[in-house]
């Protein structure tokens, strides 16, 4: 494909957003039909189809087989300044937030864990397992570690609609203010796709975190991921 | 009580450290799959899965009857500062070339007339640019400026030059970046340019950058190869 084709096909996508911005499309509402979208376009089929692709594998779009192609929903945005698994964050903004607890479970840190947590090998720590929802659509898939001895007892509470962050700090007077973020790219195996609802080899977000107290210690690390096809994450950048 | 995680992924989280520890040098193979069979006392089917598994994920790279090799490392980009890609590489010591596919001008029309908050019959100018660190793909990026803004630009030879260094000349002082951050499928040609297979994943970062005066000088949309970029921030 030459790169005037590839133009063109840029020039038709903004086209068709175009079109759905005017005509005040709603997301799950259909789009006309390739030939008479390229008809009211006034642009070739082809160059159209290959807008359209782009437009699917960036998500702005989804296919029905048989029925057509549809305006997908805007994506869960999520600010990068927010921590991992911060509900209270969500909710103000006006989602409605709920968890499947998973698993919560005693074990040993592994070479990985202890690193990240500053810890000897072998460490007691807290694995909890949750699956995320907003408004009901199963997003984020989230394994939390933490040393036992800084929250012993964490075992008897359920943390379906309780937030970790809250308990931690009203229970255990664990004040969190720090965290880092690597973001990378993963594909969803069966097993993680099954939790997330989702086809098997979805693209995710493949987010770990240590997460630190006021006193400058490592009191989780945390690993999750999130569905690509629904979530992006957002920064507002300024100099530094 | 221990959890009880597939075979092929404690492997694969086991190989992932000694990659990542640098116990297996960048560039060089990993054993076969018969010797981590042996080494691990594990089936060949077990190996298998959990090198698939780290293909994937961009660490290795298998060559048909060469072997599978330890991919090159990741660059974690800083997403919670701005910058410009070109400086950031070139200050780790990266080459930093790139490849122009397109510059031109062109009218803004709909869409940049509401970005940039100028007129559809205003001129923008758009350059398509392939970055390559050290030789390879590492970034597609599509930026659009308002004309007027850089309008000295077609002088420039964006093989050389960036934005950023257009910005300085001008007197442009940028004061925020708004950056989203997705994961999309990329397809020939973009894929192949960013040395990716059909289908590929890849982060999509589109940018759009303000300056002092609150104008909307930059519109970027970026294609960042997933095996060479990771992102990270810090939230403090």
């Amino acid at each position: 494909m030459s790169k005037y084709t590839q133009l063109l096909s840029e020039q038709a996508r903004e086209k068709i957003e175009e079109y759905i911005d005017r005509q005040k499309i709603a997301p799950h509402t259909a789009l006309p039909a390739e030939r008479e979208l390229a008809k009211i376009l006034n642009f070739n089929r082809l160059t159209l189809r290959t807008a359209l692709r782009q437009m699917r594998d960036e998500g702005a779009i989804y296919t029905i087989h048989g029925r057509g192609n549809f305006l997908s929903s805007p994506k869960y945005l999520e600010d990068s300044k927010s921590f991992i698994s911060y509900t209270a964050g969500w909710e103000s903004d006006g989602y409605q937030v709920h968890s499947k607890q998973i698993s919560l479970k005693v074990m040993e840190a592994t070479k990985r864990i202890s690193d990240k947590l500053d810890l000897p090998l072998g460490t007691p720590v807290y694995e909890l397992k949750r699956v995320r929802y907003l408004d009901g659509n199963a997003l984020f898939l989230e394994t939390a570690y933490l040393p036992i001895k800084y929250c012993e007892g964490l075992h008897n509470y359920r943390f379906e609609n309780r937030s970790l962050y809250k308990t931690l700090e009203t229970e255990y007077h664990i004040k969190l203010v720090r965290q880092n973020h690597v973001i990378s790219v993963a594909a969803l195996t069966r097993e993680e796709s099954a939790y997330l609802e989702a086809p098997e080899g979805t693209s995710a977000f493949f987010i770990r975190g240590v997460t630190y107290d006021d006193t400058g210690r490592a009191v989780e690390y945390c690993v999750s991921l999130n569905r690509a096809d629904l979530y992006a994450i957002t920064s507002c950048l300024v100099p530094e | 009580m221990y959890k009880k995680i597939p075979i092929y992924q404690q492997l694969a989280e086991l190989l992932r450290e000694k990659i990542e520890k640098g116990e297996y040098a960048f560039g060089s193979s990993l054993p076969s799959e018969r010797e981590i069979a042996e080494t691990y006392e594990l089936n060949r089917m077990t190996v298998r899965k959990a090198l698939d598994l780290l293909e994937k994920e961009g660490l290795l790279v298998r060559i048909q009857g060469k072997g599978t090799f330890i991919n090159t490392p990741k660059i974690d980009t800083r997403l919670d500062t701005i910058q410009s890609l070109g400086k950031f590489l070139t200050q780790m010591g990266i080459s930093v070339t790139n490849r122009v596919l397109y510059c031109g001008r062109r009218k803004a029309d709909y869409k940049f007339s509401k970005i940039f908050g100028v007129s559809p019959e205003d001129e923008i100018y758009q350059i398509f640019r392939l970055r390559l660190g050290n030789g390879e793909p590492f970034a597609l990026e599509y930026s659009y400026v308002p004309f007027a803004y850089i309008n000295d630009c077609e002088q420039y030879d964006f093989k050389v030059y960036s934005l950023h260094d257009l910005y300085d000349k001008h007197g442009i002082v940028l004061m925020e970046d708004h950056q989203q951050l997705e994961i999309v499928t990329v397809h020939n040609p973009q894929a192949k340019l960013l040395d990716l297979p059909e289908g590929g994943q890849v982060f999509m970062l589109t940018n759009v950058s303000i300056d002092k005066d609150g104008r909307v000088i930059e519109y970027t949309r970026s294609y960042h190869s997933s095996k060479k970029f990771s992102f990270s921030t810090i939230m403090s």
